[in-house]
């Protein structure tokens, strides 16, 4: 019975706070309630009362702004109609179930009438492989952001550098791959297209600056690809030739389109466009002596350079 | 069921009244409401009517004339004639919606092909395209790509998963660098960045985390396992405790991603940037790898016979043989 009564008296005050014309101060929201609604003894009980009621409707996800009051010179509440719920669709049975998976699969605590679902239609299995996206305050504002186009800033750290920066973004694209959420848009700062990885953003340093853009027709696509693919320089086409005990995983790591040859010994020739040759050098390391560069000869040479320099180094520690 | 905690109470009634709204003469019966919102059958229709009387003596002036909420409860049929408080239902955030429809394009894309084109939508479709009208034009600016590259692999685990049965596979172990052929029980597909099985492998006879895009030829066999009542997800750490060898290495300015990527036993900061950290080593071809990429940013400071210059060196040695 208490818990009963306690549902009804958020949902009237809900109701007193969305009612109201102004932010309303505690004593002019205890006003508008019926009486006993705030069965307490003392005023301070009252007031703690209150309190934990404004927090577990914003646990909800109901927005209770706090405001000066115009009346008086204390905090006043109140509820904005436009910020309260979500518009959310009507799934049936059957879209209901296959959002289920998703939600699953996403390793989601959503719970399905939460999206507009039918929960009797989740088939509870638990043996859906779970992708569990991670996200976090951050990675929320700046969904909002992008579905919104609203402009952000926040503080960032360069991957290269360690250099930390403010930065000003108006947030095009927002994308979970290989584990992690990329951003892309545009960087005010510095007047171009740029790409963000949402864990080198400074915890809790998101924030719109309040102005609103155009969104791109065509945003730049992000682009998790092999980091030796990336960047801005131009690229030269290596060629590796792989042994066969790598050949397979290799030509899924990097697509059947890099395959030039497949010889007789089951080894393949692979045709990588590499445009940050230090780090396709790691790539190529990482296959030990399974793996040779065989053209051109500026990269081949130097990547002999490179192991005799190491070869030559000796004497343990 | 059991009764609903109060505030469990407030988010459905509220998330439901839109939804009987919708439904406008049609109404539902107290069953449906029920089994849809996850409602205890027994306090439905007791919290509905204390929800209709929520306004009695509130003090209201802008929200209603009349009252809040105006059920009607006749023929088994709950019908909602009249709600003044809640504009939209109180369900996720349009960030999670946002979110959720990213990952059910993604799932409908990777089953693409597997259908008839000409086929209708199917149920995930026509979900992908209502959560895209609610969400409107900045939609598709949030994309989820956690399929790619393991679809035919991730199937096949999972069908084997279910069915419980063993699955042969050609595998490329990359910390002994060699390609193997086993045969496992698989428990569970996990996904950090990459997608893994964690599954029974009966030639070492223990369990082991399989990289899903380093499995080649996979089939499921006809042989049947009874998986584990538990089993150990934190499988695949490597322990920093002690119980591995440990080298130590200075690390210049352009190398410090290596303290972020693997496990460490410690980390000091040596100026201008530089780091200097131990690591555990849990297989030679790893640490040699690691070595070899890093070159001149990486100075050996202290490693166990074995496992410090030379095994960089001669590595080296090695590889540079194949190009004489």
């Amino acid at each position: 019975m208490a818990e009963q009564a306690k549902w009804e008296r958020l949902a009237k005050l809900v109701a007193v706070l969305m009612d109201a014309p102004y932010p309303l101060t505690q004593v002019e929201v205890m006003d508008r309630l019926p009486a006993g609604t705030y069965p307490a003894k003392d005023s301070e009980s009252v007031r703690r009362m209150f309190e934990r009621d404004k927090d577990d409707l914003r646990a909800t996800g109901i927005l209770v702004r706090t405001a000066v009051s115009p009346n008086f010179d204390v905090d006043g509440y109140i509820i904005d109609r436009e910020d309260f719920g979500t518009d959310l669709p009507a799934f049936d049975r059957e879209e209901s179930a296959a959002v289920a998976l998703v939600l699953t699969a996403m390793g989601s605590s959503v719970r399905l009438w939460e999206v507009g679902g039918d929960a009797s239609a989740d088939p509870g299995t638990s043996l859906i492989p779970s992708a569990g996206i991670g996200d976090n305050e951050d990675v929320r504002a700046l969904l909002l952001a992008v579905t919104d186009s609203a402009t952000v800033r926040f503080t960032y750290r360069d991957a290269g550098s360690d250099l930390v920066e403010a930065r000003v973004v108006e947030p095009h694209l927002i994308a979970y791959v290989k584990g992690h959420w990329h951003l892309s848009g545009h960087d005010l700062g510095r007047n171009g297209g740029r790409q963000f990885r949402a864990d080198r953003i400074a915890a809790g340093s998101v924030a719109r600056t309040g102005d609103r853009f155009d969104p791109p027709e065509r945003p730049r696509p992000i682009s998790a690809d092999h980091f030796w693919r990336m960047g801005s320089g131009s690229s030269t086409d290596v060629e590796l030739l792989v042994d066969a005990r790598h050949a397979a995983w290799v030509e899924q790591f990097l697509g059947s389109h890099t395959v030039a040859d497949r010889r007789s010994d089951g080894s393949v020739v692979v045709v990588e466009e590499v445009k940050n040759l230090g780090a396709f050098r790691g790539f190529v390391l990482s296959l030990l002596d399974g793996a040779e560069v065989i053209g051109p000869p500026e990269v081949r040479d130097a990547m002999v350079a490179w192991l005799a320099l190491l070869a030559g180094e000796g004497e343990d520690v | 069921m059991a009764a609903l905690p109060a505030m469990e109470t407030l988010v459905r009634l509220l998330n439901l009244v839109t939804w009987l709204a919708e439904r406008g003469e049609e109404g539902a019966s107290p069953e449906e409401v029920a089994r849809r919102f996850d409602y205890p059958m027994d306090q439905l229709l007791i919290d509905l009517e204390d929800l209709q009387y929520v306004d009695d003596d509130l003090y209201l002036d802008r929200l209603t004339t009349t009252d809040l909420f105006d059920f009607e409860f006749t023929e088994q049929r709950i019908r909602l004639r009249h709600n003044d408080l809640v504009p939209r239902p109180l369900g996720v955030r349009r960030e999670e919606l946002a979110e959720i429809h990213a990952m059910a394009r993604e799932v409908a894309t990777h089953l693409e092909g597997e259908g008839d084109e000409d086929a209708d939508l199917g149920p995930l479709e026509r979900a992908v395209l209502k959560l895209s009208t609610v969400l409107g034009p900045g939609a598709d600016s949030v994309q989820v790509d956690v399929l790619s590259g393991v679809g035919r692999t991730l199937g096949l685990m999972e069908e084997a998963i279910r069915a419980r049965r063993c699955v042969e596979m050609d595998y490329y172990s990359y910390d002994r660098d060699e390609m193997t052929h086993r045969v496992v029980e698989p428990y569970r597909c996990i996904y950090a960045g990459f997608w893994y099985l964690l599954a029974h492998c009966r030639h070492a006879e223990d369990l082991r985390l399989f990289r899903l895009d380093r499995v080649l030829d996979a089939t499921r066999v006809d042989e049947a396992f009874e998986p584990p009542a538990e089993v150990d997800e934190g499988l695949g750490g490597v322990p920093i405790d002690g119980s591995l060898p440990e080298v130590t290495l200075d690390l210049d300015r352009s190398a410090r991603w290596v303290a972020d990527q693997y496990p460490t036993v410690s980390v000091e900061e040596s100026g201008d940037g530089d780091l200097r950290v131990v690591l555990p080593v849990a297989a030679v071809q790893w640490l040699e790898r690691l070595l070899l990429r890093l070159g001149p940013a990486a100075t050996v400071v202290d490693a166990p016979t074995g496992l410090g210059k030379d095994l960089r060196s001669a590595a080296a040695a090695r590889i540079l043989n194949r190009y004489a």
